[in-house]
């Protein structure tokens, strides 16, 4: 669908040799990882899923949500798709598809009653969510193996080829990744993209011009929490092993870090804050005790001086201070 | 006579042991510029409220176009054509007067997965269609020379004039209009008088507006309903309602307030 109407209003225009300078300083972070080390290439698969589960959280987020139940999506699509690809002998596609569609399904559920409450109500209804997911895995040892999870989980096949190193997944996970930034940069080029901004910047203006409020608020909860269980699907077969600890709200914690650090406005916040943030912790291996003092200072520091997460710097550069805040 | 588009039948609205709104009917004729006065806690913008779909009312039916519309929800009601503006400025502080007014044609825009998800009839809007819909707003409500401007840097009198404009967006059939007086200096009022007389006749749009500001209201209004304390205690002509002793004894007082 072409956007032309879009013409009618002022493109936020980036100068174009800053445009090209941010063209390749990405092209070098994506290719970099091809040529380096093995433990390079691991954290670069591990942000890769990072920025798929954080993009579901960004688009929840641009609808006026936080969802603090992210991982238990993330654990839907493990679990259901391992499962569906052991007992029911289904292939990646099918089981993976099964995966994300029973994490969009529950999504679906879910707000379809909590979406009516607002702020901090859903905030701690989706927290609660996800503790109540964890210990149902746990506790569901027959199908779930319990504390043990589930272990051998066989790597992807795709077209004939076994993603069974490093560089092979790392392309598919990249990909993926690359592929739905540009997929969100579109959708908030399009109407209903401008439609669920104007629904997270004023609810009630939104709604009284026809736009509903909740309609759109489920759209990008399943949305989201559809693509949670896509990382899941995709970190189930790259690990090869899940268990409930892989799921618990430490990580919704980590992701909801990673998307305002990055930026929660911008489509490459996610991208921002998941390659900024994904190798930190093993800068701190050291002081693992520590490390997540560090968070608390950063994310604070970062909420006082940098609102619009990191990527806003970018902007902040080219639109030459003229957002400076009074 | 000519077709009543909106009417309001019977309504009662109950806050807990306080009653808003008691036994409210009254009506606007397709067309028609009709005003809703009456002192503060009267239950006006209760009334707004309750014809817009915000709140359900207690008892009692709210009918546009002849289809009952009582208890929303607002996007239903404005789909149906009935839009709204409110008490304080509603914008999106952070977009721009052109993006505000694009904001409130979304819902038109076919195509749109909202159209499609809540079956709504698709209005089919043409990317042309859409830029000059949007010129004709900024054109009606003055506002071209902002249009590149972020709405939360306006005076609040541009503000309040974007507030109508991104409500016409939607192209209701008939707008409600919460105090858009309220907050404007001598010059600014002046000139909402004149767009709202536009509006009526040039769009032949219908409107029922909220003021507290009498002289806007007489000079303006067709016909005017008072509410005192949740009920209406006059209807008529601005003359009628002027010359009701009930009305000045109640809300009007003293007989000069054509000069505030």
């Amino acid at each position: 669908m072409s956007q032309s109407q879009l013409t009618a209003l002022p493109a936020v225009g980036l100068p174009v040799g800053m445009r090209a300078l941010g063209g390749v300083v990405l092209a070098a972070i994506v290719v970099a990882p091809w040529f380096a080390g093995s433990f390079v290439q691991h954290l670069a698969i591990l942000a890769c899923l990072n920025v798929i589960a954080v993009t579901g959280l960004a688009l929840i987020s641009r609808s006026g949500q936080l969802s603090f139940g992210h991982a238990a999506f993330i654990a839907m699509g493990a679990y259901v798709s391992v499962l569906a690809e052991r007992h029911l002998g289904l292939g990646l596609w099918l089981s993976g598809g099964l995966g994300i569609l029973a994490a969009a399904l529950v999504a679906g559920l879910l707000g379809g009653v909590i979406l009516r409450l607002r702020g901090v109500y859903f905030v701690l209804v989706t927290f609660a969510f996800g503790e109540l997911t964890r210990l149902a895995l746990l506790d569901w040892s027959g199908v779930t193996g319990g504390a043990n999870g589930i272990t051998r989980i066989a790597p992807i096949a795709l077209f004939g080829v076994t993603l069974d190193t490093r560089p092979k997944f790392y392309t598919l996970a990249v990909a993926i990744a690359l592929f739905l930034i540009v997929a969100l940069w579109r959708l908030f080029r399009k109407p209903l993209g401008h439609a669920i901004d104007s629904v997270a910047q004023n609810p009630a203006l939104a709604e009284s011009t026809g736009l509903s409020v909740f309609r759109l608020q489920l759209l990008a909860f399943v949305a989201g929490c559809a693509l949670a269980a896509l990382s899941g699907v995709l970190q189930a077969r790259y690990i090869g092993y899940i268990s409930p600890e892989s799921f618990n709200t430490g990580v919704t914690t980590g992701l909801i870090i990673m998307l305002v650090i990055g930026g929660r406005a911008s489509v490459w916040g996610p991208f921002i804050g998941a390659v900024v943030l994904t190798p930190l912790p093993e800068f701190f291996r050291g002081a693992v005790q520590t490390q997540y003092v560090f968070y608390g200072a950063a994310l604070i520091l970062i909420m006082r001086f940098l609102p619009g997460g990191l990527a806003s710097l970018w902007h902040r550069f080219t639109a030459g201070g003229k957002e400076k805040r009074a | 006579m000519s077709k009543q588009l909106l009417e309001v039948r019977g309504v009662t609205r109950r806050f807990g042991g306080l009653t808003a709104l008691r036994d409210l009917s009254f009506s606007v004729a397709e067309g028609e510029l009709v005003g809703l006065i009456g002192p503060n806690g009267a239950g006006k913008t209760t009334a707004f409220n309750v014809i817009s779909g915000t709140v359900p009312p207690s008892s009692g039916t709210v009918l546009f176009d002849g289809r009952n519309i009582s208890g929303g929800p607002p996007s239903r009601v404005v789909a149906l054509g009935l839009a709204r503006t409110f008490q304080s400025t509603s914008t999106y502080p952070a977009a721009t007067v052109a993006e505000n007014v694009y904001r409130g044609l979304l819902s038109r825009i076919s195509g749109s997965m909202v159209n499609r998800l809540s079956g709504r009839r698709e209005w089919r809007l043409p990317p042309d269609a859409v830029r000059a819909e949007m010129d004709a707003i900024l054109q009606m409500t003055d506002l071209h020379a902002w249009r590149d401007a972020t709405a939360g840097s306006l005076a609040y009198g541009l503000q309040k004039k974007l507030g109508i404009a991104v409500s016409l967006a939607a192209r209701p059939r008939m707008l409600l209009l919460d105090e858009p007086a309220a907050g404007l200096n001598h010059e600014e009022c002046n000139e909402l008088g004149r767009l709202l007389r536009r509006l009526q006749q040039e769009w032949g749009l219908t409107l029922l507006l909220v003021e507290h500001h009498m002289a806007l209201v007489m000079s303006l209004c067709q016909r005017i309903v008072v509410l005192v304390h949740g009920e209406k205690i006059a209807e008529g002509s601005p003359q009628q309602v002027r010359e009701n002793p009930a009305v000045v004894e109640a809300y009007l007082g003293a007989p000069d307030y054509a000069h505030a």
